[in-house]
Order: structure tokens, then C-alpha cells, then sequence
């Protein structure tokens, strides 16, 4: 392994994890802003955007302020749709044996969250609260993806420049990518109230997070397996 | 006061996951960056046809006429001396045409001396133990019945054993069905890394490959000393790796013994055969992990090694212990502080064990290989994972329950074949492969890769 791939790799990681974390409330801010502009564009009545903390220590970042329903004020229409997606999960489950794992813990996962409005059904979730929580974890999120970027993207791939770009617009998509799932989360939070937050959030989260990097870590693959097709021993030389 | 308990219970909970989890990262990052670092590959390949010793091919065989022709046509068409050269088909107890297929084969070939199985202990280490006391060969060459054999496999699974301290010699599987399902395509990815990456990384940095009985070989002396198979394991090949590691005797790993296997294409079938990988996995486990760590054989990294290999299907439960305790933090609102470890589980988690290799290791496979289609399926290994936790979980509590309650366990269970079509007579298998009426003993003139071309 070559020392300046290594050390260009750790650089690159050090310094957008310095960044983040001495710009992490202009960071939080653009991605607020961001969410406001997304909010918009798909007409959702956000009111304001209240400030919220989210590390201590450091100054509050916007939440947005927006109407979600406790259950007992949940439509007719937000509880079919509970109905029809457990029983879409059940067809999925029967049918596509890889994602039936998935498919049954999202099941569990959405009769609980029935369950639970149902019992408490003056629970309430603040659209501030979700911002904040949101926030809490895609800022680490942020934190952690340059070095495993790094790890796929810079240290085992043939094109050290492009491995090194990767990591820079993945930091990049991973910031946009949040925000229209957060915004995507508030919207059906705000139609349907508390009950698919559950499954959402698993699969909107962390899970995101690592699909699209995996995602793009099968493109870059796909275009070195091709590359190196034929010339692997000269190029393991080099690495 | 019960809350705090509480949270700090769930937080030791995510913690030791995720430092087990981190380990297990650090040691599969290190394998697959020092695969991508070997310019050359440590092998016996230059031994190859150098040390030719006399050599018994077990093939054990249960209820196997869809796949029982082509492995004995490949054996015949293997460039290893016919003089040199026994192969014991177990034909154990079946009720198809697998008894007529190995007859017909061994009226043609006189080294084909079948074993026909009708009392004793089923199973396949049941097998192996009965075939051995027959077998002559100075090297014994297990292969399972639904494996082609290169043909020159055989000769670069012996040439390691010039080597008086190997004890054991393992080659690469490479499944054929990749284009069948789904689930097949996804299974070839994890064989290259487990193979591609992972042994041959193990090999060269001095680690014990694992010996695997479906494409493999060993010493008689060597198995003799160790007291042969353990008919009890459902592993037996995992629990050779180990007693011949405890005994001084080195596993060589051979990537360039390609042989082509048929992986599950079913889910049921994949869940049943990773119950019984994790069942004995874990019974070695169980077994061996007290010799291992006072043995004088190995290096403190050997044992180091050796444990994490054994105990790797420990790490599924542990990621699903460490979920259930980071969704129990984030409902408690005392509990919402950083949730540093919430979210450092979840990225070692799902890329630990997507497989049971890491999605590095795949892609390090991928590129020295040159899959680049079936890299593509990469993202669709998180979705796999799931499938797998939710399997081992399952295998490991049923281990645990019968372990506690000194039941029996589920037994051998023989993986569902899906190729090939049923015989229509003795010494076929009916899909024009070798075999059939060919009146005298030749190899045949198509060689290789009958299988690629009958999908064709």
C-alpha cells in the first residue's frame, strides 16, 4: 500500500472532519435552509423555523415548525393507509425472499407504532424535537462517512485522484441526500401524523446512509473491475 | 434511579457491540488491503505435477443422479495418472438413480471402486469415516457431488503436499449458477471474497487457511494422527481445519484449484445450509477454543486468528443485541444525548456482515477478479444481511437450546441440487455429459465447463 495514498486518504478525512466540526452550525444552517427550500417546493406548510439544540456546547441550529397530528387527530384516510401498507409488506414479504427479513421487521415495526398511538393517543412529537433528533445523527453521520470513504474509496481503488473525488461529492450528496429525506419524513409526518415514523426511520436513516454509499461504492467498483481487467499484477505493483 | 440503570445497561450493551464489531472490522480491513498488496500470490503452484503421489478422490453421494455424471466425468477427465489415481463414490443409502450412475461408470473406469452404503450412521462425516478405511491413496481429495472439478485440480491440490509439514490442502469455489437467481448472483460475490480475498490473505500472511471438505485434500498420516473425521460434527472440515492446527499441521490454500460448485438458489436452501454452517461452526467452537489458546504450535496471532474465525457467528446476535438496546435509548428521552454509538454500530454492523464477508473484501474480490456486472448487485448485500442475521439468530438460539437441554439438534441436512435433469439409464445423467454408453475407458473430448454449456 503506498504511503501517499494513505496519507492523502487520512488528509482529505482530518480535514472534513475539522471542517464539520469548526463549521457545524453553518454546516446545520445550510442544511435547514436546504430542507426550507425542499419544504417549499413541495408545498408543505412549514410556519417557521425555531432554533433547536442539538449538541451541547454548541449554538442552536433552525427547526422547522410544523403541524403533526397526534393520532386521534390522524384521518380516516392516514389509518387505511396503515392498513394497505402492512398488507403491501405482507405480499412483499411472501413474494421477494431476500427483503422478507425487512419486510417483517418494518411490519413489526408499524403494528407497535399502531399500537402505541392508539394507547397513547395524545402523544405528541414536536417537529422541532425530530429536526433535533435528526440532526444529532446526521451530523455524526458526517463525521464518520470521510474516514469510511476512505476506507472504500481512496486506500483500495486503482485511481487514487478519483478515489480521492469520491469522497468529496459523497460528503457532498450524503448533505443533500439528508435533507430531502428529512423533508420527505416531515411531509408524511405531517399528512399521517406519528405512525410510519418508525419504519421510516429505519429505513431513512442510518440505512440510507449506508445504501447510498454502497450504492456508489458498486459504480466505482464496477468501473476499476474494468479497468484492471488483465493488468491486476502490474497495478498491485503500484498500490 | 431505574431509568439511569436502564440506560446504562442498554449503553454496555451498544458498546460491547460495537468494540466486537470493530475488531471484527480492523481484522477484515487488514485481510483485504493486504489481498490487494500480494503481487505475488503464495502458492505450490510451481510443484504442480512435480509431486505426484498415489491419490484416493472420496466423493460422498446421497440421492445425487442430477449432478452424480458430471463429477465423475470430470474426475476421468482429470490430467492426473489413472495409475496414481482411486475414486471411492459413497453412494450413502440413496433411493435415486445414484447407485446405477456409479456402476456404470465404475464397469468402464476400474479405478472407480464405489462404496454403496446400506446400515451405519448417516451423514456425510459418517460417510467419509467408512470410505477411508478402504481408501489406499496416500493423499485423500474430497469433493462434493455437485462440484466440477478442473482438470487439473487434483494435481495443484496434491502439489502442496511436497511439503511434509502440510497436512491439509484447500482450493477455491467458484459457484457456476450465478446467472440463475438473484440469490445465486449475490453468493458468488461472497465466494470471491471468502476465497479471493479472504483465504488467500490468511494463506500468505501465515494464518491457517480453512480447510473445507467440498474441494479439498489431506493427508492419510495426517488424518490418521488426529484421530480421522468426527463423525459427530456437522462441520467436519471445519473441525479437521482445527485438529490439524492443534497437531503442528499446516492447511495450504491453492486459489488457482478452481472448482465449480452449485450455490442455493433459494432462500429455504440458503437458510438450511447456513444453519448447519453456524451449528457446527460454533460446536468447533465450543470445542477447540481452549486447546487453541494453549497451544504450542501457534504464534499469539495465530490464536488470535483462529478465535475470531470461529466465533465470527457469534457477531450476528450481537448486532441485533445492540439495535434492540440503541432503540431503547432513543425512546428514553434521558437517554438522547450523542448518539455516538447508536450510529457507529449501525455502520460496523451492516458492513461487517453483509455476508460474511465485508463489502471491502467483496469489492478488493471484485476488482482482482474482475466482476464488474455483478458488482453492480453490491447494494443489494444490505438487504442480504438481513436475511442472514435473521438466519444465524435463529441457528445459534436452536444450538443453545438443544446444547442446554442435551438434545439431539437437527442432524445432517444434504443442500437441495437444482441442476441437471433426472437419469434416463446407467452411467449418464441423461444430459449429455460424458459417462453414457461410451464403451471404452477415455477422457472426454469436451473437457471443461460442461455446465457453462449446457446453460448455453
Amino acid at each position: 500500500m503506498s504511503s501517499l495514498r494513505l496519507w492523502a486518504g487520512v488528509g482529505l478525512a482530518l480535514l472534513i472532519t475539522v471542517l464539520s466540526v469548526i463549521y457545524a452550525l453553518p454546516i446545520m444552517e445550510a442544511h435547514s435552509r436546504m430542507a426550507g427550500v425542499l419544504a417549499g417546493w413541495a408545498g408543505l406548510p412549514v410556519t417557521a423555523w425555531a432554533p433547536i439544540g442539538v449538541f451541547p456546547g454548541l449554538e442552536p441550529a433552525s427547526g422547522p415548525v410544523l403541524a403533526i397530528p397526534a393520532f386521534k387527530e390522524v384521518s380516516e384516510g392516514a389509518r387505511l393507509l396503515l392498513i394497505l401498507a402492512i398488507v403491501a409488506l405482507l405480499i412483499v414479504a411472501q413474494r421477494f425472499s431476500l427483503i422478507r427479513n425487512v419486510a417483517h421487521f418494518l411490519m413489526v415495526m408499524l403494528a407497535g407504532s399502531a399500537v402505541a398511538n392508539a394507547v397513547f393517543d395524545n402523544f405528541r412529537l414536536e417537529s422541532t424535537a425530530f429536526g433535533q433528533i435528526w440532526l444529532r445523527q446526521e451530523m455524526l453521520v458526517w463525521l464518520l462517512l470521510p474516514w469510511v470513504l476512505i476506507l472504500l474509496f481512496v486506500i483500495p481503488q486503482p485511481n487514487l485522484l478519483r478515489g480521492l473525488l469520491w469522497v468529496v461529492f459523497l460528503q457532498a450528496y450524503g448533505f443533500c441526500f439528508s435533507a430531502l429525506r428529512m423533508v420527505f419524513m416531515l411531509g408524511v409526518m405531517h399528512y399521517t401524523g406519528l405512525i410510519f415514523m418508525p419504519p421510516l426511520w429505519f429505513l431513512l436513516g442510518t440505512f440510507s446512509d449506508l445504501l447510498f454509499v454502497l450504492f456508489f461504492y458498486s459504480l466505482a467498483i464496477h468501473r476499476s473491475a474494468g479497468e484492471l481487467w488483465g493488468i491486476r499484477d502490474s497495478w498491485q505493483s503500484h498500490f | 434511579m431505574a431509568v439511569t440503570f436502564l440506560i446504562g445497561i442498554a449503553y454496555a450493551v451498544v458498546g460491547s457491540a460495537t468494540a466486537v464489531l470493530l475488531l471484527y472490522a480492523i481484522r477484515h480491513y487488514l485481510l483485504g488491503y493486504t489481498r490487494l498488496g500480494i503481487e505475488t500470490p503464495k502458492d505450490a503452484m510451481d510443484l504442480v505435477g512435480f509431486h505426484m503421489p498415489r491419490v484416493t478422490v472420496l466423493i460422498p453421494m446421497h440421492n445425487e443422479e442430477r449432478v452424480a455424471g458430471d463429477i465423475l466425468q470430470a474426475i476421468v477427465d482429470s490430467d492426473y495418472d489413472w495409475e496414481k489415481l482411486e475414486v471411492i463414490p459413497i453412494n450413502d443409502r440413496s433411493e435415486d438413480k445414484t447407485q446405477e450412475i456409479i456402476d456404470g461408470f465404475a464397469l468402464r473406469y476400474p479405478f472407480i471402486l464405489p462404496l454403496h452404503r446400506t446400515g451405519g450412521a448417516s451423514g456425510k462425516p459418517a460417510a467419509l469415516v467408512e470410505a477411508c478405511k478402504r481408501a489406499t491413496g496416500e493423499i485423500l481429495v474430497m469433493f462434493d457431488a455437485d462440484y466440477v472439478p478442473g482438470r487439473a485440480v487434483i494435481k495443484m491440490l496434491v502439489a502442496p503436499f511436497a511439503d511434509p509439514e502440510v497436512g491439509a490442502s484447500m482450493g477455491r469455489v467458484v459457484p457456476h449458477n450465478i446467472g440463475d437467481s438473484l440469490l445465486s448472483g449475490l453468493l458468488s460475490l461472497e465466494r470471491s471474497a471468502g476465497y479471493q480475498g479472504v483465504q488467500q490473505s490468511r494463506f500468505n500472511l501465515g494464518f491457517t487457511a480453512q480447510f473445507g471438505g467440498t474441494v479439498g485434500a489431506v493427508r492419510a498420516s495426517a488424518l490418521e494422527s488426529v484421530g480421522g473425521w468426527n463423525p459427530q460434527s456437522l462441520t467436519e472440515d471445519t473441525d479437521l481445519t482445527f485438529a490439524l492446527l492443534l497437531n503442528g499441521w499446516k492447511t495450504a490454500y491453492v486459489n488457482r484449484a478452481e472448482c465449480y460448485e452449485e450455490v442455493p438458489q433459494t432462500w429455504s436452501v440458503r437458510r438450511r445450509q447456513l444453519s448447519r454452517w453456524v451449528t457446527g461452526h460454533t460446536e468447533c467452537l465450543h470445542n477447540y477454543w481452549p486447546d487453541l489458546m494453549r497451544s504450542r504450535f501457534l504464534t499469539r496471532w495465530e490464536k488470535v486468528d483462529a478465535l475470531f474465525l470461529l466465533a465470527m457467528y457469534w457477531t450476528a446476535p450481537m448486532v441485533v443485541a445492540g439495535w434492540m438496546a440503541s432503540l431503547l435509548l432513543f425512546f428514553i428521552p434521558e437517554a438522547h444525548q450523542t448518539p455516538w454509538l447508536p450510529v457507529a454500530l449501525a455502520f460496523l454492523g451492516y458492513q461487517l456482515f453483509s455476508n460474511q464477508a465485508t463489502f471491502l473484501e467483496i469489492g478488493v474480490a471484485s476488482m482482482l477478479d474482475g466482476t464488474r456486472i455483478r458488482s453492480l448487485l453490491l447494494p443489494l448485500n444490505l438487504f442480504n444481511f438481513f436475511a442472514n442475521t435473521g438466519a444465524i439468530c435463529n441457528a445459534l438460539r436452536k444450538f443453545y437450546w438443544n446444547r442446554f437441554w442435551g438434545s439431539g439438534g437437527d442432524g445432517w441436512y444434504k443442500t437441495h441440487r437444482t441442476r441437471g435433469t433426472a437419469v434416463n439409464g446407467a452411467g449418464g445423467n441423461g444430459s449429455g455429459f460424458g459417462g453414457g454408453a461410451g464403451p471404452a475407458a477415455a477422457r472426454s473430448a469436451t473437457g471443461l465447463y460442461h455446465a457453462r454449456e449446457r446453460r448455453g
